[in-house]
Parts: C-alpha cells; structure tokens; sequence
C-alpha cells in the first residue's frame, strides 16, 4: 500500500467552484512533498476553494500540519477558504494540542463543509 | 577398387577443404574478437586516464563512450541514451557528430551540428517507441545495415542528414537496462556490418558497467554530502543546548535531548530571567522543520527568547513577543510548539504557558498522583497576536517532592515496528512508577523503556524530555553544598547522543 495517495474532484455548489481531495494514508516529512505538489496544481488554476476529505488519513505530522496551514493561509488571501472534513480523532486530537482547531475550519459532513466554504465570499473578507 | 579409392581421395579432399573452410572461419574469429578486445581494452585504458575521481561524472564517461563507439565501428555520429524511469522515456545526454532526429519534426533546416545535438537531446522517446525505445525496452540490439530497407528507421525531412545505415545496443547492468548506445552511417558510405554490430555490442557491455559504476558514486557523493550537513546541523544544535543544567538550591534539575536522524528541531534552555538568580526561566520546544532550516529556525527562536525574557515575569507576555517575531519572520507552513515558564525558586511556584506543545506533567509524590496542564495555547508563528492571544497562562504551586516533566513529541509519538505510539498513557504510567527516583534518573529510565518498545526502528523525531524535582527538607540536608548534581551535570552535557 502507498504511504499517501489522494483523489481529487469537483465540488459542485450554486454559488462557487472548488475542489474537494479525499486523502489516504498518512501525510509525514516525506510524503508532505507530494501532498503539497497536489494541492499546488490544483490552486494554480485559480481554485480558492478547497476541502480535505481526511477520514482517511491515519496521520498527519507537523509537517503536513504546516502544508495545510499554509494552504489556508494561501487560499484566504485568494479570496478563498479551506475545510477539513472529518479528520480521525487521532488527527483531531493533534490538531488540538497544537491550538490549531482554533484555526482551521473543521467539518463533520460534507453538507456543513460546503456551507462553511460558502461562508467565505470575497466581501466578507473586505472587512 | 578404383572406384574406393576415388571415394576415399575424394572425401579426403572434401575434409582438407572443410578443414581449411574451418580454420579460415576460427582466425576470423580469432581476429574479430582481437579486434573487440583491443577496442574494449582502448575503452578501459582511456577511461582509466581521462577519470580521476574528482571528475566523475555521468556526461564526461558518456562523452567517452561515445567517442569510442564511433571510433570503433568508424561511424559518423553516435550517441548514448539514458532511460528515465520516473516518467519510462529515454533521451540522448551525450551527441557526437551529425546525428540526425529520431522523431517526427518540423521543417527548420537543422544542418549545422550544434542544432542537430540540441534538438536530440529535447527528444523524449517513450519505451517501446522507435528503433531506440526499442531497444531501451527490450534489452536486444539491433543492426540496420540498409536503413531504406526498415520502416523502424525514421527518415526526416529533405533538409536533414539521411540515416543510412544504424546500430544500437543496451546498457545492461545488475539485470537493469540503463540506456543505448547508438551509431549511425558507417563512414566512407558503406553500411555497418556484422563485426562492426559485435563491437558496438562488446563496448555496451564494458560502457554499461562503467555508467553504472558511476551512478554509484554520484549516489555515494550525494549521500557523503547530505551526511556531512545532517552533521553541521547536529553539532549546530548541540551547541544551542545548555552545556550543564543550572544549580538551583532546593532543587534537582535534568535536562536530555537525543535528534533523530534527520535532525528535528527540538531543544530545551534555562536561565534565569532575573539578576538576583530567582526567577529561573524553563522552555522546552519543538520547530516543525527538519535538517538545516529547522536548526536554524530554532536557533532564531531560542535567542528570541532570551531577549525577551529578561526582565519579564509573565510567560505569557513573553510567548506573545516570540509569537510576533516568528509570525513574521518564519515561512508559512513552520510552526514552534513551546512551554515556557518561570520558576521561582523562592516561593516554588511554576508559572506558565503552552503555544501549542504537549503538556506538562506534574508526579507528586506524596499523593502518588500524575497531573496534567495543558492550558489553552496556539503553536508559534501560524497566527498573528489577535489570535495568538487566546494563549493562557497558568500557575502550578510545587509541595517538597513534586517531579515537574516537560517532553516532545518525540516522547509519545516514539513508533514500534507495527506503528504503535509509546504514546501519552505508557508514558505517564512510566514516570509514576519511577516517581521516588530522581530526575537523571527517571529520565534515563524513561529512554531505556521507549528503546525497549520501539525495539531499534530508527528514531524519527527528536525525543527531548526536561524535569525538575522540589526537594523536601531531609532530601535537601543530604545534599552536600546545595546540590551536586552529577547524574544532572552528565544530561546536560551528554545531549549529543544521537
């Protein structure tokens, strides 16, 4: 089995475009290279809105913890947000030591998920 | 009886023939694998005075190869392939002569050499393509003695040189092919013939090893270098650990940091935060960055730090000056996880607070109990102070006896062979059943039993582990001059066990 794989596809929304990655297997020093080639495809096509699917992710080390810090951060100068979907409690707990459930945006179904991207319009940014 | 004779005289004669025939063929032989040897040993011999071990490199033994394949078989042009298995193509690294593309292209008029090499070398042919894709899947060589006669032979445009006649054979070696040599229009107009095919063939074999060789040592070097840096790192972050743990009276003190491999970016310090040696500021902290930039980040962290402690009494206010300057200053996706705080040595209160790092952990003795304190805190330099400020400070008063244990990740993320953590719960367990020894020696024990669990896989993450006990007054008398610490002294020095 490969330490990560990913999937990709479309998130299909009336008032915005993104893309959703479901994640497998576990983000580390080294596979974080690959995780972070993805996500870097994708944003470079103009996405600003993006969910990571990480029901299946068994581990994420600070590393992949900083990649996805780095995404948010990225995709919310673009005007954009990030949402985790349903991160393990393991992940979870770990986001948590870290103060990070502070700053991401989590959801538990895919449902909340696209409402909290919806939430995050240009203007609402432009405070 | 005539006629016996006639038969006899006439087989004889034909045996005399065939004998001769044989013997003409075996000197051909003879003289065709002189002829290989001779060029197979040039090969060598050249090879051996053109290399010296600091000009090792793939381009300049091609450059040689294929010098020698042309020179042996008399071609106009040749060329080595190299297959690259991240994308299964193979392409020309080396060119010599006027080699013509293999193809399809456009119409410019390429006849000059330099354009011809260039354009070459862009060709990416995917295995099983072509003449030369061919031969880099299959592993057989081939001889195009008559190339009008082969489809498989690509012929450009009018404006390009024509291939007449072409051979190619693999680079074989340990089972690998590894690429193709390939020449092409044997000069003076004739075409390649099958002793030319055997030399080309003869001189793959030595190239192949020859190339092979030095992939290795290229592998060698990069490793040799990449070593020697994970050496700077350590010895850097050794240096930026404390030489000795402090002596502090009524107070026993350790201190231990073992990197990974890898080389994280863990580290501990201690200082005291006041003149009148009081306050003794405690911090132990993480940096998500491994190798060089992590070392270098937490050596900005750690004076950081220092500069801002002084004078300050809230760990709090201390870990928001911090936040500010690594928010600023770090790359987007490293964060530091920290505890930092203040104990003072009069009033024996620990003060403190958590950006973001494992807990505290507090043995007391007396109650036999492991107490936890993971206040509300965020890793430093991810957010900036507006958010950073939901960090909270937080107060522990210490009894005679009580065991303070900071420790990273690396601690409870420790993984046997099946990817078990040592993790939270075998740790806190651990340290209570070895609460009545002292601190040195809790954290040496401590070690022992993550090595015991994880049962020699590797280290992957940097294990740091600081605790300090309160001594109560009978352990306090016993202690000779307020504390000879040696068992303290040797982890404070011996940090650099990785």
């Amino acid at each position: 089995m490969k330490a990560f794989n990913y999937e990709t596809r479309e998130i299909t929304h009336d008032e915005y475009k993104g893309v959703c990655f479901v994640l497998r297997g576990y983000i580390d020093a080294h596979t974080v290279i690959e995780f972070e080639k993805a996500v870097q495809d994708v944003i470079s096509t103009g996405v600003n809105r993006v969910i990571l699917e990480m029901s299946a992710l068994s581990y994420v080390s600070s590393a992949g913890i900083g990649a996805m810090m780095a995404l948010a951060r990225k995709l919310s100068q673009d005007g954009g947000d990030l949402v985790l979907l349903s991160p393990t409690q393991k992940v979870y707990t770990i986001l948590e030591g870290l103060g990070f459930t502070k700053i991401f945006k989590i959801a538990n179904t895919e449902t909340e998920a696209l409402q909290k991207l919806r939430l995050a319009a240009p203007d609402e940014k432009q405070e | 009886m005539l006629l016996i004779y006639i038969i006899i005289i006439g087989v004889l004669a034909f045996w005399v023939a065939s004998l001769r025939r044989r013997e003409q063929q075996l000197l051909q032989l003879i003289d065709k694998y002189h002829r290989e040897r001779k060029a197979t040993f040039a090969f060598l011999n050249n090879l051996g005075e053109r290399l010296t071990t600091s000009t090792i490199a793939i381009e300049p033994v091609l450059e040689i190869i294929t010098e020698f394949i042309i020179d042996a078989t008399e071609a106009e042009a040749g060329a080595a392939f190299l297959v690259d298995p991240s994308d299964n193509t193979v392409s020309a690294r080396v060119v010599q002569g006027m080699f013509p593309p293999l193809m399809p292209t456009t119409n410019y008029v390429l006849t000059k050499q330099k354009y011809l090499e260039e354009r070459l070398k862009r060709e990416k042919i995917p295995l099983g393509q072509g003449l030369i894709g061919e031969v880099a899947q299959t592993g057989l060589a081939v001889l195009v003695a008559d190339a009008d006669q082969d489809p498989r032979v690509p012929q450009p445009p009018k404006d390009f040189p024509r291939i007449r006649s072409m051979m190619a054979a693999p680079l074989v070696a340990r089972g690998q092919i590894s690429g193709v040599l390939a020449v092409v229009n044997k000069r003076g107009g004739g075409n390649f013939s099958q002793e030319d095919y055997d030399i080309l063939i003869a001189l793959a074999d030595q190239a192949a090893s020859t190339v092979e060789f030095v992939k290795l040592h290229d592998e060698f070097v990069k490793k040799q270098r990449i070593e020697q840096e994970l050496q700077v790192a350590h010895e850097f972050q050794r240096m930026l650990l404390p030489k000795e743990c402090p002596r502090v009276p009524g107070y026993r003190i350790a201190a231990f940091s073992k990197p990974a491999l890898e080389v994280g970016g863990d580290y501990y310090d201690f200082f005291f935060v006041d003149d009148e040696c009081r306050y003794l500021g405690v911090v132990i902290a993480d940096v998500s960055g491994k190798g060089i930039p992590g070392a270098l980040i937490m050596a900005m962290v750690r004076a950081v730090v220092r500069a801002e402690s002084r004078g300050n009494l809230s760990p709090r206010d201390v870990l928001l000056r911090v936040n500010e300057r690594t928010y600023q200053d770090t790359k987007d996706n490293v964060f530091v996880t920290m505890i930092y705080g203040i104990l003072d040595t009069r009033e024996n209160v620990f003060r403190f607070a958590r950006a973001g790092h494992e807990p505290v952990i507090v043995l007391n003795r007396k109650t036999q109990n492991a107490r936890l304190y993971g206040p509300d805190g965020i890793a430093l330099g991810m957010v900036d102070n507006d958010l950073f400020s939901v960090t909270e400070e937080m107060v522990i008063r210490l009894s005679p006896g009580d065991i303070v244990t900071l420790y990273t990740d690396g601690v409870v993320e420790a993984m046997d062979e099946a990817k078990n953590e040592y993790g939270q719960t075998r740790f806190v367990d651990f340290l209570l059943s070895n609460r009545e020894k002292e601190p040195g020696e809790i954290i040496e024990k401590v070690l022992e039993d993550i090595e015991s669990f994880t049962r020699g896989i590797p280290q992957h993450d940097d294990i740091t582990l600081v605790a300090f006990e309160l001594l109560d007054e009978a352990d306090q008398a016993t202690l000779p001059d307020n504390g000879t610490m040696d068992e303290n002294l040797k982890f404070g020095m011996g940090n650099h066990n990785g």
